[in-house]
């Protein structure tokens, strides 16, 4: 058997398409690695082995018959849990959801179907994607593949961790406030958010909606550009979705840094909680656009500071409303006691874990009619602020960079008690969320001082709205500096 | 800065339609509080003069007909789509959703 765990999402697909190799082959290779490798991270709530089989031998059978093959032919991916697949088990990581088993599929499960790629299965997360460490899923924690007592950051913990365990050569995740970049940052793969409106939301189940976006975490920075490649574009079943050509993503990472300003704010470096691991290395980082021909920029985010509470207010408000909908009716966990309110109060006591539940009373806090101004209203008008910084900025550079996350992985159940640390975790990743821009987190290199298991550490390179092309040449260009002192975790640890 | 004692969770628990048993309420109170105290930094930001932030409006809304047209999968007969659609439904007769009981009797 051909040895194809290392083959890029690229690779795998330019082969299949050649027919140098069958996506049976494959696919019985992945599910091979997933069944050794998997029960060390678990970062799968279900593996649909047959069904993957079924789709791989499709594909085969199209590529026989002459018939033309998608640009992810024959892949072996995976989905985070809150992609809508018909007929497939979509729990969100909720008690809630448990057993719901959706009617149909959302448009990301079904252009990743289009493009030809293959579903291995459904990926754990932060339920409803509220969490950084993945340990808020219902179903249990995932383990950081690189150390089984770290965390793989969240909420798409369990998206980055197949990824960086190779169980799947690419995930379909989504990021609120940081929950693409930030695990991907953890694990040491790729992870893009693409700009608001880049990608359909018809099918992610709802968080908070002027925040989510769906896109690909992977290996390196071509493969995500492949897969956004497939996964962006018009869709009429999502009003935010922005009718718009999608550029060619990959010729984009040819351009390179060269010449191009790459904004650094500064002030955001001497933030409180930062690492000094993580500032060292982001200083070797710029020092490396540099040398790749870069120009850097000193950029001014003058309300960079308020980006996380801005943010935790108006991302429980929002999720406050969305969260509404489960009330035992028409779908998803029910508990039937008393009249309507009790029966919708002891639905909710019981569907949702403690963390959905502190973000739904926050939320509901902020919104009530005596906080409206002085909190929802008051944390709207800082988002007008944060925008409008990030414009001006833009301004005078092409791209912003700074640290993914302002820690390397931290310790399982070492932040889980205290909810305002993990919160504050998340100062370099919202603020493309609330500007609506588009971001990705690279790997940079590692946290060596713990000798025995080092840590990856990321790098996150910011663009305008729909400015993909830009951060996607950005990424690469740096991505082509490091030659990565650590082989991705494949095996399991000794 | 927003006190959040037992009452007052309670009543963000009641409003947000939430069960929650004491020692719940005294660990979300604990920590709404804290969160509370951090968020309370937005307070001292000048906003005098700035709108809302209304959302990043696409340049041209993605409209589309008002047709029924459940994932664009016009091949599943009528009948098995609502099948598909009550078997997620928790209390259903025949094609019926179930509510819970919304009123007494008299």
């Amino acid at each position: 058997m051909k040895d194809t765990l290392n083959w890029s999402v690229r690779e795998c697909s330019a082969r299949v398409r050649a027919g140098d190799v069958r996506a049976r082959e494959l696919v019985e290779a992945q599910l091979e690695h997933l069944e050794l490798r998997e029960p060390s991270v678990g970062a799968y709530l279900r593996v649909e082995g047959e069904s993957a089989l079924s789709a791989a031998d499709a594909i085969d059978d199209a590529r026989s018959a002459g018939r033309p093959l998608g640009p992810l032919a024959g892949v072996p991916m995976a989905l985070k849990d809150l992609f809508v697949t018909r007929g497939v088990a979509t729990t969100a990581a909720s008690r809630m959801l448990e057993t719901w088993v959706p009617p149909y599929h959302g448009s990301q499960a079904e252009r990743m179907h289009n493009a030809g790629a293959v579903m291995l299965g459904k990926l754990q997360m932060d339920e409803f994607g509220m969490g950084s460490s993945n340990e808020n899923s219902a179903f249990g924690a995932v383990r950081n593949p690189w150390s089984s007592e770290h965390v793989p950051g969240g909420s798409s913990g369990g998206s980055a961790a197949a990824v960086a365990s190779g169980t799947c050569r690419f995930a379909l995740a989504s990021d609120t406030g940081g929950s693409i970049r930030q695990p991907a940052s953890f694990c040491g793969v790729v992870g893009c958010k693409p700009s608001y409106g880049r990608v359909s939301r018809h099918g992610m189940i709802a968080f908070a909606s002027s925040f989510d976006q769906a896109g690909p975490i992977t290996r390196d920075v071509r493969d995500a550009a492949l897969v956004l490649g497939s996964l962006a574009g018009h869709d009429p079943r999502d009003a935010t979705c922005i009718d718009a050509p999608v550029p060619d993503y990959s010729a984009a990472c040819d351009r390179g840094l060269s010449g191009m300003r790459v904004g650094v704010h500064r002030a955001a470096l001497e933030s409180d909680g930062l690492d000094p691991a993580v500032r060292a290395n982001f200083l070797d980082a710029l020092s490396a656009c540099e040398s790749a021909g870069a120009q850097l920029v000193d950029v001014q985010l003058p309300h960079f500071r308020h980006c996380v509470a801005t943010y935790y207010v108006l991302s429980t408000a929002e999720a406050a409303s969305n969260l509404a909908r489960y009330d035992g009716v028409r779908y998803g966990k029910s508990v039937r006691q008393g009249g309507v309110v009790e029966s919708y109060e002891a639905t909710r006591g019981a569907g949702f874990g403690a963390e959905v539940k502190r973000r739904i009373m926050l939320g509901t806090f902020v919104l009530r009619a005596e906080s409206y101004d002085a909190y929802y209203g008051q944390a709207m008008r800082v988002r007008s602020l944060i925008a409008r910084d990030y414009r001006d900025a833009f301004e005078h550079c092409d791209v912003i960079t700074s640290p993914t996350s302002p820690v390397p992985a931290f310790a399982l159940g070492e932040r889980s008690e205290d909810p305002l640390s993990m919160y504050l975790a998340d100062i370099f990743t919202t603020g493309a969320n609330l500007a609506g821009l588009a971001g990705i987190s690279v790997p940079s290199g590692f946290d060596e001082s713990r000798a025995d298991r080092p840590l990856p550490l990321g790098i996150q390179f910011m663009a305008p709205r729909l400015g993909e092309s830009t951060m996607f040449a950005a990424a690469a260009g740096f991505e082509a500096t490091r030659a990565p002192s650590h082989s991705l975790p494949l095996n399991a640890q000794a | 800065m927003a006190g959040i004692g037992p009452d007052e969770t309670r009543t963000l628990a009641r409003l947000a339609k939430l069960s929650l048993d004491d020692s719940e309420v005294d660990l979300y109170g604990a920590q709404l509080e804290k969160i509370l105290g951090y968020i309370e930094s937005l307070q001292s930001v000048d906003t005098s003069g700035v709108p809302a932030h209304v959302g990043h409006v696409p340049e041209h809304s993605s409209l589309r007909p008002d047709v029924i047209d459940v994932d664009g999968d016009a091949q599943r007969p009528r009948e098995q789509l609502v099948r598909d659609i009550l078997a997620g439904v928790p209390h259903h007769r025949g094609t019926q959703v179930v509510v819970p009981k919304i009123k007494d009797a008299d």
